[in-house]
């Protein structure tokens, strides 16, 4: 029998990485902000451990905290607002095409950022490759309109993101 | 050119976001601290209304009227604010995380007009009585203190009043942003 810690623990290495992407989509890449709100959600996955009771699998729950948690901090933008902090974000691999990426990956929280609350959400849930039916749970919006959502989202988030 | 799946591996290729030790250990250390604050701000909530209870008993034995209406309209706003925020507070620990992130934005938006009732009701209310209640003691604290601590009283007085409403004014200006993004975005 584990430890409420231990198992605390691993579901911190398990779902960090997926909760911290989500964060820095959520602030459109303010990495200070970012860290906060991944603490956030963690503290309150603590919290409501003892509750957790299996009906959906750990990671989707913990995402329905998680964008609640984002939700719940909406902040005010400055009005010049800082430049977007990835430089400590760091690529899978440092190739030649990573200034690329790092491009591209600042054009998408740029276009993420101009998207409403609800569907930044759903674009980053669908950006950590959950299944739709999964998404449609967190969200609370019937699969079928999830579906017809993600589909016009994704198309002017490829756009944004080509500068088309 | 990016297609949608192109972008999703760059976005998953974010590797600097990872778990560290340290990491889980500030976080366990938060998750400590929390706990122990809850429970220090218990300790000091029943202290406070234990040494309030105490300050009613003693302060019933004066017979001055105008003492007691002025002692009794400062520390009834006093406690009737604080009543509402703790109300607040519980209604704030009711918000449940885990549902749906629909639900969970309708309980926000719910939660975020009732502290505009607190916002723009009851606080004026509450630094009205308060202030009502001090200048009903004004006269009885010109008779009884020295000119000087007199003065000291009246302008620090007016100088906190200042420095709260700058407060509240802040805490009232983030949480209406709040409601009308709720309000507003979809």
């Amino acid at each position: 029998m584990i430890s409420k810690e231990e198992k605390y623990k691993k579901i911190y290495q398990d779902n960090y990485s997926k909760v911290a992407r989500l964060c820095m989509g959520y602030t459109g890449g303010n990495e200070t902000l970012a860290k906060d709100l991944t603490q956030d959600t963690f503290i309150k996955v603590w919290q409501h451990l003892d509750s957790f009771r299996n009906e959906s699998g750990i990671g989707t729950w913990i995402f329905r905290i998680c964008v609640n948690t984002c939700l719940a901090e909406i902040r005010k933008e400055r009005k010049s607002p800082k430049s977007i902090q990835i430089e400590n974000v760091q690529l899978a691999d440092s190739t030649s095409n990573s200034t690329d990426r790092e491009d591209v990956l600042l054009q998408l929280y740029q276009c993420i950022n101009k998207l409403t609350s609800t569907n930044k959400a759903i674009i980053l849930l669908e950006l950590e490759g959950l299944p739709q039916i999964e998404i449609s749970e967190i969200i609370g919006i019937k699969h079928e309109a999830i579906r017809t959502r993600i589909h016009r989202i994704k198309t002017q988030l490829t756009k944004c993101a080509n500068n088309e | 050119m990016n297609n949608f799946e192109d972008l999703q591996n760059k976005w998953k290729s974010q590797s600097g976001v990872s778990a560290t030790e340290n990491g889980f250990e500030s976080l366990l250390k938060s998750v400590k601290s929390i706990e122990k604050k809850q429970k220090i701000g218990n300790v000091v909530l029943s202290s406070t209304i234990i040494v309030l209870v105490f300050f009613a008993i003693y302060v019933s034995g004066y017979k001055n009227t105008i003492f007691l209406l002025g002692i009794s309209l400062m520390v009834g706003s006093l406690l009737f604010r604080i009543a509402f925020e703790l109300y607040s507070l519980q209604k704030s620990k009711k918000l449940n995380f885990i549902n749906d992130y629909k639900t969970f934005k309708e309980d926000l938006t719910n939660y975020f007009s009732f502290r505009k009732i607190v916002h723009f009701i009851i606080t004026p209310l509450s630094i009205v009585v308060y202030a009502v209640g001090f200048i009903v003691l004004l006269p009885l604290f010109k008779a009884t203190l020295s000119h000087g601590f007199y003065i000291y009283i009246l302008v620090s007085s007016i100088v906190l009043l200042l420095i709260f409403s700058v407060f509240i004014y802040k805490q009232i200006k983030n949480e209406l942003f709040k409601l009308n993004h709720l309000l507003t975005t979809d």
